[in-house]
């Protein structure tokens, strides 16, 4: 009898951890720990259209310009510009796009490369991209093609509210869109780390939903405070740079790729004073301490690097037979691959011979198939619960 | 252990098979290896003759595959593990084997190549591109190739060592593949020892031919060893080996040329004509790798099986009144705004709708732009005979409000082999390129790889138009008092830079500047006026531009186009370098006034019509008064023009094709004695565009002609409207074509048609114009009125249902109450009134638990009486029945 209850009792817990939202976390926790960082990907999304958000897009452009300096390639960043600013029949400068007055930089430079653009961006493509639920004719170019072991810098700027950013003033992503979206990504092991940026009004409150863990976010302002821009250009006609961005790139400006700043020296340098609102992180779903954590983890694209002994080690393996692989290769083989069907069909499994009560199921299924008159024992069947029937409403008179 | 012989087919079960091999089995035909749960981890084929293919597939832990004799179809698939491959025997399968599998063998580490009868290196480029570990293992003796890739990131190949070294042209391909793709590279091992036997000469031959490499690309260090043997034999047919070498690098071989081409147009601006092409011979002769000709580009004919392709990113719109009309310039280069994209499949016709859609995300992935919205079957169409005649197989579609700028000409120009860093393309300083009036760049793409007969390969053809205005302020000096001069210009006024030398790569490398027949008649007349006469060719060679101009680098040749009488001066840059960089300066004497030349009519199309509702489309075309003179010469009687319109038009303005007319003269005219063909392919509502194509007929002495069409205006569902639905929607060009002009210029001397420019000028195309874009405002409803709707209801409904239910919750007594109170206490209605209420629901909330209590406690014990006896019942059964 108490082994019976046990094993109910099992089968509710069971039930219970796979329907709570965050009840896979312990595995999950232990995965990311041990997966290695394999490569870093940003997103960069400009969601404001028409001309006088030329800031967002120069926003957008000094952070592509710094992740890029910092050794992120052009092949893993997704960049999404809402508008051409750039080539604009108002852009006294064609082909060019300043964040700072003094026009000594410029961020558009001669090899940029935009992935999405114009209408382009929408909320559907932006969920498309971090989900990787595309059509098949999209080009590897469009893709997030990230791993379990990527970093992911996720960077959006434009008009956003309580809840809500806004995407080319017709459309909404809201903080329930993004978290589902981030859920999906974790659960399909499409990142390791991910660092969630925005500069907009109210940016704190994007973040609220969130859950999933390996999630650090920073927003530029808090529940009811405004993201102001900082300077008004006035060859350029508009505000050229928010100031949260501005403050950001100052930072980041002073440093290069090998410098070993870390997480904390970035958040610890916004000033509310200059920014005119309150920076806003969300750490409790991260795990590692910020101090320990270089800017270059996101921002950057440096690796740790393994030495070995020699060069040519492979040479004197090929000595040893043609065949023969040394078995802590297949070891890191296995760890590393990342096909996701074959995971998910162990998971499965795995729980198939845990959950003692799909286990009842299967034995009795099987004794039933064993059964050779099936007429009869659904006879019996019907006769046996009418006694019951009987029995237990007796009782309960 | 499997060896032996099986029947056809194989079907192998053992799911605890490790080592699979199957040695001189005739019988063995097919063979097909798959399922992720087969622990399958060796397999070697080897020598069995009359197999045809192996198919492996999904075998997650095979680590090792042998093959000899692969005259087979060999297809790999999702072998993740696999490190060991090795292929004995012809290579030109392995290259398809390649080609199937690459993707899938990132862990590969030992290849073994047997290198018999290799005619291309495709391998090599896929080994480099995508293998990131280490190729390093080789034995046997005889032709081998040896290549050490030591891992750190891609391409970083820094040793290769050739054994077996025959100096055939793969192989010499092979070493120059490295030597240009190898950035890092720095031996390269070319080891001609294990041959059977060998020729001093030969080798001499081998070392040169290595050397040249070498020379070509001495920026990087690469140090050639050459281990030579002295224990020669000597060998007939390495003489053969030699000689076919230098045949294959003569006829069938890959080129780049680049030109720019400068004219000054009378409206003091300047046409820069960039034009670069690159060649690719057949794949049947040459293989599938390239070292010039783009990857990219050759991937899409290959996969698409394109016969033709133009794509064009335009920013402006080309003056036809004043840049010209009727030059083979402004016939293929001027270009609607936006994007313009057609193609022609080499496909069954049911394949083509998806081979376009295909191609639209791919183009739109290599050149950033968002050209995948062509997908949509709404936004493109297939025109039957008056764009371009094509059994059927041509796409067409425009995208007119596509922004064009640096994002997209940077992959343009990475499709040339010297990117922007060296050669005539280092001018294309983004600022200035955009500054201009008119920007067109464009990417023509023709191939006849799958014309069996004649394949001359692909030929890819970029050019990027523009039309400048030079700095005025510059020529302030020369204003000689008057303001018709002309602005002076050079190279480094107009782009910034000067162009340091040619691309090295490139077959020819020239400026070229272009004067016009108008602009010379004119100077020549002024020159008269001065001088009495002159002549810009001297007998010894030197060539004098007219007096009316200076160009103070001197041109190295002067080439006179027949039919039209302009001149075209040749500035070759080879021989200029970083220290001495190439800048071309224009001056002129005297202010000259010209005009260019024009086509016969002019067009114009333009909206009529007022509201939302519904409008009309009219096509005005005015005479230059040029045909009569062109075309008088040959029929004086029946002088006729030909027109033929080719008109795209959205769904979502719905044109009524029967009210199509025609005017002459500002006279109607009746349609079938004007329109020789017409063929309209009605719009469907959100599936396919209107198309309208026909043939006018016009009489020469016409001065003006125009159609005109009805039009309603139609609604989008919601979802459709772009962000700035305000702004309008655009109908996109309309194409005139006239059927009896054609351009294209005639040289007299005929080798010029070797240079890739001048054969393309020299190219009769029917003379053609493009149309404005027309914006079309339609009814866009105001997106915030849902939400007002909503308000406004919610609003309703709450006043109407709060009003109701405060009329009947109000009871008579408490009313008659109420007023007694008032009447007696008139001081404080309102405390009594809150005061009552404040009672009334302190009292409620005392009263109501108990009872609810007391329901809850004897309902839960009831059930839990019950939940226990099914329990309890339950764990019987399971008891009894296990």
């Amino acid at each position: 009898m108490e082994g019976c209850d046990c094993k109910f009792m099992a089968f509710l817990v069971i039930l219970l951890a796979t329907t709570n939202p965050s009840g896979a976390s312990p595995a999950s926790v232990s995965d990311s720990t041990t997966t290695m960082h394999t490569n870093n990907w940003a997103i960069l999304v400009c969601t404001s259209r028409f001309w006088f958000n030329y800031r967002h897009m120069a926003n957008t452009l000094s952070l592509y310009r710094t992740v890029k300096r910092l050794g992120i390639p052009d092949e893993r960043i997704i960049l999404m510009l809402a508008d051409d600013m750039a080539c604009n029949a108002r852009n006294k400068y064609p082909a060019q796009v300043f964040n700072n007055e003094n026009h000594k930089l410029n961020l558009y430079g001669d090899n940029v490369e935009v992935d999405y653009r114009g209408y382009e961006v929408t909320v559907e493509n932006f969920l498309r991209v971090l989900t990787g639920r595309h059509e098949p004719a999209v080009p590897r170019s469009k893709r997030l093609l990230s791993d379990e072991g990527s970093h992911i810098l996720l960077y959006m700027t434009g008009h956003g509210g309580d809840e809500f950013l806004k995407f080319q003033d017709s459309e909404e992503l809201q903080s329930h869109d993004l978290a589902d979206a981030v859920k999906q990504m974790k659960e399909k092991r499409r990142f390791k780390e991910l660092l969630i940026m925005v500069d907009t009004c109210q940016a704190a409150t994007l973040f609220s939903q969130l859950h999933s863990p390996g999630v650090l976010a920073i927003g530029s302002s808090k529940k009811g405070e405004n993201s102001y821009s900082h300077h008004l250009d006035s060859d350029v006609g508009v505000s050229v740079v928010d100031r949260f961005t501005y403050y950001t790139l100052a930072f980041f400006e002073r440093l290069n790729m090998y410098n070993n700043a870390s997480l904390s020296s970035l958040f610890n340098s916004y000033n509310p004073n200059l920014l005119l609102s309150t920076a806003y992180y969300r750490m409790d779903l991260y795990q590692r301490r910020l101090d320990d954590v270089p800017m270059t983890n996101f921002f950057g694209s440096v690796m740790e690097t393994i030495h070995t002994d020699s060069a040519y080690r492979a040479i004197k393996d090929s000595k040893r037979g043609d065949i023969e692989v040394a078995p802590d290769h297949t070891v890191k083989r296995i760890l590393s691959t990342t096909d996701s069907h074959d995971q998910t069909s162990d998971e499965n499994q795995v729980q198939q011979v845990a959950c003692p009560f799909t286990r009842m199921l299967r034995n009795i299924d099987g004794m039933m198939a064993q059964v050779k008159d099936a007429d009869k024992v659904v006879n019996y069947g019907v006769l046996l619960m009418g006694v019951l029937l009987t029995v237990s409403s007796l009782i309960s008179r | 252990m499997f060896p032996g012989k099986r029947s056809n087919p194989s079907c192998i079960t053992g799911k605890f098979l490790e080592w699979l091999e199957v040695h001189m089995s005739e019988g063995l035909i097919n063979l097909e290896v798959f399922g992720p749960s087969l622990s399958l981890k060796h397999q070697e084929i080897c020598d069995c003759y009359k197999m045809q293919s192996l198919v492996v597939r999904n075998v997650v832990n095979l680590l090792s595959i042998k093959i000899t004799k692969p005259e087979v179809l060999v297809l790999l698939q999702s072998i993740p593990l696999l490190t060991h491959f090795h292929v004995r025997d012809r290579l030109e399968i392995l290259e398809d084997v390649m080609l199937r599998c690459s993707c899938y063998l990132s862990k590969l580490e030992v290849l073994t190549l047997h290198f018999e009868y290799m005619k291309s290196v495709a391998p090599i480029d896929v080994l480099t591109r995508e293998w990131p570990k280490d190729i390093k293992k080789f034995k046997d003796s005889g032709y081998l190739l040896k290549y050490y890739l030591p891992y750190t990131r891609k391409q970083h190949l820094k040793v290769v060592e050739l054994v077996g070294y025959q100096g055939i042209a793969s192989e010499l391909e092979l070493v120059n593949h490295f030597t240009i793709t190898g950035v890092c590279m720095e031996n390269i091992i070319i080891d001609p020892r294990r041959q059977c036997s060998h020729d001093r000469q030969w080798v001499h031959y081998v070392y040169r031919k290595v050397w040249d490499i070498h020379m070509e690309h001495d920026s990087r260090s690469i140090f050639v060893f050459l281990i030579l043997s002295l224990a020669l034999g000597i060998l007939a047919n390495a003489e053969e080996a030699a000689t076919e070498a230098a045949a294959a690098s003569d006829s069938g071989e890959e080129e780049f040329s680049e030109a720019l081409l400068l004219r000054p147009l009378p409206d003091r601006k300047v046409l820069a004509h960039f034009h670069f092409q690159s060649r690719a011979p057949s794949t049947n002769s040459y293989g599938h790798h390239h070292h010039l000709f783009p990857k990219s580009i050759y991937q899409l004919v290959q996969k698409f099986h394109l016969q033709e392709m133009e794509l064009s990113f335009t920013q402006g719109r080309w003056n036809y009144e004043r840049w010209g009309g009727y030059d083979p310039i402004s016939t293929s280069n001027a270009k609607p705004p936006g994007v313009e994209l057609w193609a022609v499949f080499d496909v069954p016709h049911h394949q083509v709708d998806a081979s376009w859609k295909n191609l639209t995300h791919a183009l739109s992935g290599l050149f950033c732009a968002s050209i995948n919205f062509l997908e949509d079957s709404t936004a493109y169409s297939s025109p039957q005979w008056s764009f371009k005649s094509s059994g059927g197989k041509l796409r067409y579609g425009t995208l007119p409000r596509e922004a064009v700028c640096t994002e997209n000409l940077t992959p343009w120009l990475k499709l040339l082999p010297c990117r922007d860093k060296a050669g005539l393309s280092t001018l294309m300083d983004r600022p200035s390129i955009y500054r201009g009036y008119y920007h067109s760049q464009r990417l023509r793409l023709s191939s006849d790889e799958y014309d069996k007969e004649i394949s001359s390969g692909i030929v890819l053809d970029q050019t990027l138009t523009i039309v400048l205005q030079p700095d005025m302020s510059a020529t302030g000096e020369m204003l000689l008092g008057s303001s018709t001069l002309q602005p002076n210009w050079s190279l480094n006024s107009l782009f910034g830079r000067k162009v340091n030398g040619k691309c090295v790569l490139s077959k020819s490398s020239n400026v070229y500047i272009h004067l016009e027949q108008n602009l010379l008649s004119e100077l020549t007349e002024f020159g008269k006026k001065n001088k009495g006469s002159h002549s810009d060719v001297d007998i010894s060679g030197s060539l004098r531009i007219d007096p009316g101009l200076e160009i103070p680098v001197p041109p190295s040749r002067l080439i006179r186009v027949g039919d039209n009488l302009s001149n075209l001066y040749e500035f070759p840059i080879e021989n200029y370098s970083e220290s001495k960089p190439f800048d071309l300066g224009f001056r002129w004497k005297f202010p000259v006034v010209w005009s260019c030349q024009q086509a016969p009519l002019s067009v114009s199309r333009y909206l009529m019509g007022s509201g939302n509702e519904r409008g009309s489309i009219a096509i005005s075309l005015k005479s230059n008064d040029m045909s009569h003179h062109l075309l008088n010469a040959d029929s004086a009687d029946e002088c006729q023009l030909k027109v033929n319109i080719f008109q795209v038009v959205p769904w979502y303005v719905k044109v009524y094709y029967h009210t199509l007319q025609v005017f002459i003269d500002g006279n109607l005219q009746p349609l079938a004695d004007s329109a020789e063909k017409i063929q309209v392919s009605p719009s469907e509502d959100k599936v396919s565009p209107g198309v309208l194509e026909m043939t006018l007929r016009l009489p020469c002495e016409a001065r003006s002609a125009a159609i005109s069409l009805d039009f309603d205006k139609g609604f989008l569902h919601i979802d459709e409207y772009p962000p700035d639905a305000n702004q309008g929607f655009d109908i996109p060009s309309a194409l005139v074509v006239f059927g009896d002009f054609e351009t294209g210029m005639h040289f007299s001397d005929e080798s010029l048609s070797k240079i890739p420019i001048f054969s393309k000028l020299q190219e009769r195309n029917k003379l053609r114009s493009y149309t404005e874009v027309l914006l079309v405002p339609l009814t866009t409803p105001d997106f915030s009125m849902p939400y007002n709707v909503i308000t406004i209801t919610c609003t309703v409904f709450a006043l109407y249902f709060g009003s109701l239910l405060n009329a009947l919750r109000w009871r008579a007594g408490q009313e008659e109450r109420l007023l007694k109170s008032k009447a007696s206490k008139k001081a404080g209605p309102l405390r009594l009134l809150l005061r009552k209420l404040f009672g009334k629901s302190t009292g409620q909330a005392q009263e109501q638990p108990t009872p609810s209590e007391q329901s809850s406690s004897s309902f839960n014990y009831k059930l839990m009486v019950k939940v226990l006896l099914v329990a309890g019942l339950a764990v019987a059964w399971q008891y009894y029945s296990t």
